[in-house]
């Protein structure tokens, strides 16, 4: 999958700006950089949740995608109908559904109204929901961000099982490199809307070719 | 004071037929306006909630002027053109329920517009991410948000209705009190004070601000399930 010639303008500043990035199919992503650097707004255009400036739409090439935005909305249902809205309601999928909420520690919460949950607990079913949509390719952003160190070690290990046993895409922005490091096979790091730097995760850490990601890997270290 | 009090009761303990009339016909008037209301509101609130065009700004600001328009001025844009010299003569509203069931709708649907508008702009911009994000479609996500406001909806419908029910002065100047037919609770007060006779606009205000009341306590209710439910 590749995206060319991606502009987004917004009030007459250019957000994002990108000449042209691929994505090779069963890989995990990863997207690094600054707030601000254009990061979400990328996942939106791709999610087609915000449109670029001449109204292209990016080519999945027949691949199903499923979003996670940054903020996800809880509907005042039971947690367990939020999780199930993108999916079948067969028995089959609310059983995942049960296991995946299981393993991320909020299957007591199955019952209880979703717009009750706390920020994590939101991400959690945020991220269950998105999952069990069972799209070739996820595009999360900062799916982590509000859930604590245990979950989110969770949280990695079932969206590294669903790019191994589904072999799904998945493309995730994350503000913590060592998560980066941990699950991503590729890195993509951002700054001002541009991709300035992207390759396997392993090399861009060590060996980064341009001054920026230098500057941005030492400015942040690789332990956080 | 005392006695007034006890007459009043007494009066409406006695089922007058000119309360009771009077009572009707304000009924009437509150559920047909705040229905108007509402169903032109909520779509043109949802309207300028979801869309985007230059002007919206404006027409929001707009909106909300129209909130805070005096209902006398209502009653006398309705009455000119209700009336003899007016644009929509032919219709004969003037002194119709008719005609003060239009001017109230002048003066609610603003404000219904603008509470659905600030609802939605609220919740829309997250549950519309979220549902594309899960490739559910246009209807689905209606659906949904319809779903997300019902509460809201209701409660919106009920502060129509209170404006509606406490409103005087559109529907003095555009209805004209006249007993029996277009006669309502907050004109009737009017009527009965400035004719002496206490005891019987004391009874109306007291049916008035039971009503006010309970439907006061139903938006509570509900305002506080809309908060709970955030
Ligand atoms: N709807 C919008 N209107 C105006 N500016 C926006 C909008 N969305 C994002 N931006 C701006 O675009 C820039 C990039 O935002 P974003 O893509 O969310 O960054 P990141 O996710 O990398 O932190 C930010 O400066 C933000 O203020
Ligand atoms: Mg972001």
């Amino acid at each position: 999958m590749k995206i060319n010639n991606l502009k987004k303008t917004y009030d007459k500043k250019v957000i994002l700006d990108i000449d042209e990035l691929e994505f090779e199919e069963g890989k995990i992503y990863a997207i690094v950089g600054a707030n601000g650097s254009g990061k979400s707004t990328l996942i939106r255009v791709m999610a087609g949740t915000v449109v670029t400036d001449d109204r292209r739409k990016v080519d999945f090439c027949g691949k199903t995608h499923a979003y996670m935005p940054q903020r996800n909305h809880a509907f005042k249902m039971s947690t367990e109908k939020n999780v199930l809205l993108g999916s079948k309601k067969d028995d089959a999928a609310k059983e995942r559904a049960a296991s995946l909420m299981k393993e991320l520690k909020i299957d007591g919460l199955a019952k209880a109204g979703a717009h009750k949950l706390s920020g994590g607990e939101t991400a959690k079913m945020a991220l269950c929901r998105t999952v069990l949509s069972d799209a070739q390719i996820l595009l999360l952003d900062e799916p982590t961000a509000a859930m604590d160190i245990e979950s989110t070690l969770a949280a990695e290990e079932i969206i590294r099982r669903v790019n191994r046993e589904s072999g799904a895409t998945i493309i995730m922005i994350t503000h913590s490199l060592s998560q980066a490091r941990r699950l991503s096979d590729m890195l993509v790091f951002m700054k001002d809307g541009k991709v300035v730097e992207s390759g396997e995760t392993e090399k861009v850490l060590s060996t980064p070719e341009k001054t920026e990601t230098k500057e941005f890997l030492e400015f942040f270290g690789s332990d956080k | 004071m005392h006695n007034i009090f006890v007459k009043a009761i007494e009066l409406i303990a006695s089922h007058d037929p000119e309360l009771i009339s009077i009572v009707q016909i304000t009924l009437k008037m509150c559920f047909s306006s705040s229905l108007a209301a509402l169903l032109l509101g909520v779509p043109f609130g949802a309207f300028l909630a979801l869309s985007r065009f230059p002007g919206r700004r404006a027409i929001i600001v707009l909106n909300r002027t129209l909130m805070s328009m005096p209902p006398v001025v209502c009653g006398l844009i309705c009455y000119i053109l209700f009336s003899g010299v007016g644009s929509l003569r032919a219709l004969e509203l003037l002194y119709t329920v008719t005609g003060m069931v239009i001017a109230q709708v002048i003066l609610i649907t603003p404000i219904v517009a603008a509470n659905t508008e600030t609802f939605l702009s609220g919740i829309v911009p997250d549950l519309r991410e979220t549902t594309k994000g899960l490739g559910l479609g246009f209807s689905k996500t209606l659906g949904l948000t319809i779903l997300e406001s019902k509460y809201q909806i209701v409660s919106t419908y009920l502060v129509g209705f209170a404006r509606s029910i406490a409103e005087v002065g559109a529907v003095s100047m555009v209805g004209g009190a006249i007993v029996y037919k277009t006669n309502v609770m907050t004109t009737a007060i009017m009527n009965y004070t400035s004719r002496g006779n206490f005891s019987k606009a004391m009874a109306i205000g007291i049916i008035l601000m039971t009503m006010s009341l309970i439907v006061n306590i139903i938006v509570h209710l509900l305002s506080e399930r809309v908060v709970d439910d955030r």
